[in-house]
């Protein structure tokens, strides 16, 4: 059976098909599972791809020969919803609007910050140490044999 | 005029926090750098999720190192052959990313194995390893797929979606461009037969 291509399938997708063309995909993918679950692949991945690290983004750039972005990109969000929360205060006629526009900015500052990201690294890591390291409660005299020893002898 | 340059502002901030893809396509085909840099940035995600899920579904054993190298490729085989002018639809950019990322994921694999596998192999319904709550008998899905030769092609593909890949009514009316509605009318009628037919599994 021969696959569609690359164009053919992502176009499924897009809803830039006639009526004809979209059946002729659907009789294809529907009994062909390699087209099927490419395409379905690829439904998700409009939704569900995250974020990679900065490390891979860097090592892609690096190697495409594309200039690097500077150490602190995400600084200018944090500086401009610092710039509109001062804003608010001076220019009282559009206080709410400058306010919105700093959460915006400041959300957006959280979203990409490296020290976000971080944060919530270290809280993940002291839960879990947590859970290693709770202390257990001592066994139920009655399931104590006169074998059990505790300690050294 | 106060207001329309406010808009003009706002619509510009916008465009920059949440990326104008048809332009960016535009500027990446003019051979800008900083676009190919936000270009990277923006679908590094979709691709590494891509080729992940790709090589995961299909039930080969493979490295970060493995997906970060066929991230860069993808990259690397837009850039280099300018495929970027391929796309009629500049807007329409991820569905074709993730596309080329899973089908790039599978030539890796076979290159790095250094063994030939057919197409149809990696491919077969019982190969694919989807994330369904319940776990799916590799008989029953052989049985299934007999029983639904026999129906209509839509028919099969929301079966499919909905029984092996654990799809929702709505998942799989977006899938395919058609209402809810017709997608359980489909279900309803067509799993009173599978029932009948699977009573021995």
């Amino acid at each position: 059976m021969d696959c569609l291509n690359e164009k053919v399938l992502s176009s499924y997708l897009d809803e830039r098909l006639s009526e004809d063309e979209r059946r002729r995909i659907d009789g294809h993918i529907s009994k062909c599972n390699r087209c099927l679950d490419l395409l379905i692949v690829a439904y998700e991945a409009q939704a569900k791809s995250r974020k990679v690290s900065s490390l891979l983004k860097e090592r892609v750039k690096k190697r495409l020969g594309v200039k690097q972005k500077k150490a602190r990109p995400e600084l200018k969000w944090l500086l401009g919803a610092l710039f509109l929360f001062a804003l608010s205060f001076i220019v009282k006629r559009f206080f709410m609007q400058f306010l919105v526009g700093a959460a915006i900015l400041g959300f957006k500052w959280a979203m990409e910050g490296e020290g976000a990201k971080r944060a919530v690294m270290i809280f993940k890591g002291i839960e879990k140490k947590e859970k290693n390291f709770e202390r257990k409660s001592p066994p139920p005299v009655s399931d104590i044999n006169e074998d059990t020893t505790y300690g050294t002898k | 005029m106060l207001r329309q340059a406010q808009q003009h502002w706002l619509s510009r901030i916008i465009l920059y926090m949440f990326k104008d893809v048809p332009k960016l396509v535009e500027r990446c085909i003019q051979g800008e750098k900083k676009a190919w840099e936000e270009f990277i940035e923006h679908f590094s995600g979709l691709l590494y999720y891509s080729a992940r899920e790709r090589l995961k579904r299909n039930g080969i054993a493979f490295g970060e190192q493995d997906i970060e190298d066929i991230v860069q490729s993808v990259f690397l085989e837009i850039l280099e052959k300018g495929r970027l002018k391929e796309i009629r639809e500049r807007e329409k950019v991820s569905s074709w990313l993730s596309i080329m990322a899973q089908t790039r994921a599978l030539n890796y694999i076979r290159q790095k194995r250094e063994r030939l596998l057919r197409g149809e192999e990696f491919y077969r319904i019982d190969n694919i390893r989807v994330d369904t709550q319940g776990h799916i008998e590799e008989g029953l899905l052989i049985k299934l797929e007999e029983i639904i030769e026999g129906f209509d092609e839509r028919e099969k593909i929301v079966l499919k979606m909905n029984i092996i890949y654990g799809k929702t009514h709505k998942e799989i009316a977006g899938f395919m461009n058609i209402s809810i509605n017709t997608v359980s009318t489909i279900i309803a009628r067509r799993k009173k037969v599978l029932k009948e037919k699977l009573k021995d599994f």
